[in-house]
């Protein structure tokens, strides 16, 4: 049996069909959707702003400013990338010659009359986020001058309050018009989806790893087929251990497609790695099931087994919602109006499975989609039984 | 008790009858030749020997004992070489001949060894890590065979081992199952070239339409089917009268003269060459050269399956 399954293991690793199918495709189209979705991700990613500052004076007002810039511009967490000019002319000219720059100023900042203004760049030729990094400006520069003056009219009205450690935090503490908070167990971004469909399309390929294996394990479909099945070796074992090695490397192409997939592409598991092998090994599982349940077709040859094996896969991914917004539309409309779709899906139910580890706090809906996986492969593996028994056949 | 007894077998492929009560008994240590044209029924009747095609009607015992497809003690005795080439394309040498001696041996320290007796059997020392693909038409079927009889089983089966392969492969592979035989091994070759199944058969079944035709040595085939030898004489003048003398002959079955060519075809007979000679000098014809051909088993196999073209 050990023999068997290291054999098989073997020739179907050493298989270029299979291999591409199985591993280096889904490798090829994560690489694809990180070059699509990475400038996507990366727009929602605020960057420090680079911002001109005119040099404030020595003026009290001025160092507060200037205290001011430098603890926007210092730490993890800062807004500004300021570069300080000497005049407000020279902050303007800087502008001017980065406007067509890769990285441009969104403006520049000045104390006039111990008073902070902002000077932007014309909103007609800036994008939406050069937009939102404006409003963040002017919101900094407003809070900025509303707590100047809140604290000069402390000073004039009661200055023995400055000695109050309570006014003095609540004087400086940072005004918190919202509350960020993570209902969900990772950060979800708009490439997930697209993401864990990819991941249901890549485990059903591995489907070609079981249709392959099992057409070679017949008796009547080749003459390898035919010599192995007179072999002495009892026919329920060696079915076995070619679904084991099937199953195997099932697995291992699509979790190093996983693996591919959070390390090169950044896609987030919330940590939940050990969860997301589990479902790993249940798509795998199905996938060899679905190979073995098309290699049962009988009187067609293995291309044509391979032929329906493809389009399968593509139908089942269309509605995993793994071809872009309009098809994602279409798979959430039919989800809505026929459920029942999605769970004869195993490409949904995968990409599901996945959904589940990331935005769920309890195991219920894994284990619900982990079920139905099981009793996918389980109906699969039944509809494929009689054909992988048989050891006799009436022709050969 | 016979290594192979087959009795009455049937099988229908729908309405054709491949097998016709065909019987089959082949005696330990024997090699024994399955001769037939195309679509006669060997290989169905060794596929389902083999138990690898289901049958109609018939009984098959091997080594005594009643064959199934779960008889994997009776399996484990027998060796298969297809006539098509089955291998892995993606193992090498050895590893092809590891995996399929694994289906019989699983010891692995046993299992090298007879690996490594079968690579050197076959002759392939030198391409053991050579995949298939990379081998020429006789290192392949070398493969094939080593990958069959790697276990060292106790009946092997040959299905048209050396079809589409150079005389000396085939020469080395004739050697090779004559070595097996010598063992021990009890041989079931299969072939289109008479001319092997003559030299290394200890007994020849002719067989068309799934029914066995003739079965015996070679010698007695020859006999049984009364052929005898072909006498060619050169002769510049011959009388008409002298070719119907040799025509007239017991022994002869036919007599023809081109003008330059008296072409003799014999039946059995002990002195057919001087019988036609004696006749000839009563003519005062002078032969000049003479040239006689004992009968070939091509010759048995032709006279008993007929001479139409096959499918």
């Amino acid at each position: 049996m050990w023999n068997t399954f290291k054999y098989t293991l073997l020739w179907l690793v050493r298989s270029p069909g299979i291999m591409v199918w199985s591993l280096l495709f889904p490798l090829v189209l994560t690489s694809v959707f990180i070059a699509m979705f990475g400038p996507l991700d990366d727009m929602a990613q605020l960057e420090p702003m680079r911002v001109v500052v005119v040099e404030p004076d020595d003026s009290v007002e001025g160092q507060a400013f200037k205290a001011f810039i430098d603890a926007t511009s210092e730490g993890d967490d800062l807004l500004l990338d300021p570069t300080f000019v000497a005049t407000a002319d020279e902050a303007a000219d800087l502008v001017r010659k980065n406007a067509d720059t890769d990285d441009p100023y969104i403006g520049y900042v000045t104390l006039e009359q111990g008073k902070p203004h902002a000077y932007v760049v014309g909103e007609i030729s800036m994008g939406g986020l050069e937009n939102l990094k404006c409003s963040i400006l002017a919101l900094m520069l407003d809070e900025y001058t509303a707590r100047a003056y809140l604290a000069e009219e402390l000073v004039s009205a009661d200055p023995a309050a400055l000695a109050d450690p309570t006014v003095m935090k609540a004087l400086f503490e940072p005004m918190e018009a919202t509350v960020q908070m993570q209902v969900t167990e990772g950060q979800p971004k708009e490439s997930t989806r697209f993401y864990f469909a990819l991941l249901g399309m890549a485990a059903l390929f591995g489907g070609g790893v079981g249709l392959a294996a099992c057409q070679r394990l017949k008796g009547n479909t080749s003459a390898l087929g035919a010599r192995r099945t007179i072999g002495a070796t009892s026919h329920a074992r060696a079915v076995a251990a070619t679904l084991a090695a099937s199953w195997l490397l099932s697995f291992a192409c699509l979790a190093v497609a996983f693996a591919y997939m959070e390390i090169a592409g950044g896609v987030s598991f919330a940590g939940h790695e050990g969860a997301c092998l589990v479902v790993v090994a249940a798509a795998s599982l199905v996938a060899t099931a679905l190979g073995c349940a098309l290699s049962a077709i009988p009187h067609l040859p293995e291309e044509g087994k391979n032929g329906i094996l493809t389009g399968v896969v593509c139908f089942a991914s269309l509605f995993a919602g793994l071809y872009g917004q309009p098809t994602m539309e279409l798979a959430d409309t039919i989800s809505a109006t026929f459920p029942a779709a999605d769970i004869i899906n195993p490409a949904t139910q995968i990409s599901q499975a996945f959904y589940s580890i990331m935005y769920y706090d309890t195991a219920g809906p894994l284990a619900e989609h982990l079920g139905i996986l099981c009793v996918m492969a389980i109906l699969l593996f039944l509809v494929s039984a009689s054909s992988l028994r048989r050891q006799r056949y009436a022709s050969v | 008790m016979n290594i192979v007894d087959v009795k009455n077998l049937v099988k229908r492929y729908g309405t054709t009858l491949a097998l016709d009560h065909f019987n089959m008994e082949i005696a330990p240590g024997e090699v024994f030749g399955l001769l037939g044209p195309n679509g006669s029924g060997k290989t169905t009747a060794i596929n389902c020997i083999l138990q690898l095609l289901t049958y109609d009607k018939g009984s098959i015992e091997l080594f005594g004992e009643k064959m199934s497809p779960t008889r994997y003690d009776l399996k484990r005795c027998i060796g298969v070489v297809p006539q098509n080439v089955a291998v892995f394309e993606e193992l090498t040498v050895r590893e092809n001949i590891d995996y399929f001696c694994g289906l019989y041996i699983s010891d692995a320290a046993e299992r090298r060894a007879c690996v490594n007796d079968a690579i050197e059997f076959v002759g392939l020392q030198d391409y053991v890590k050579h995949r298939p693909k990379k081998l020429s038409g006789g290192l392949l079927r070398r493969l094939n065979i080593a990958c069959g009889i790697a276990h060292k089983p106790e009946l092997a089966f040959f299905d048209e081992p050396t079809v589409a392969v150079d005389p000396q492969s085939r020469a080395s592979i004739l050697q090779g199952i004559t070595a097996m035989s010598e063992r021990g091994t009890t041989v079931v070759y299969t072939s289109h070239y008479m001319e092997e199944v003559e030299e290394i058969c200890s007994r020849i079944m002719i067989m068309d339409k799934g029914r066995t035709l003739a079965i015996g040595t070679n010698a007695q085939l020859k006999i049984m089917t009364g052929i005898g030898e072909r006498i060619e004489v050169d002769v510049l003048e011959l009388p008409e009268a002298a070719r119907a003398k040799v025509q007239g002959l017991d022994c002869v079955q036919s007599a023809d003269y081109d003008g330059h060519v008296l072409r003799i075809t014999c039946g059995n007979g002990q002195h057919n060459v001087s019988d036609v000679l004696g006749i000839l000098r009563t003519f005062d014809v002078t032969p000049g050269r003479i040239w006689a051909e004992p009968p070939t088993l091509n010759d048995v196999f032709l006279e008993i399956t007929g001479r139409d073209l096959r499918d």
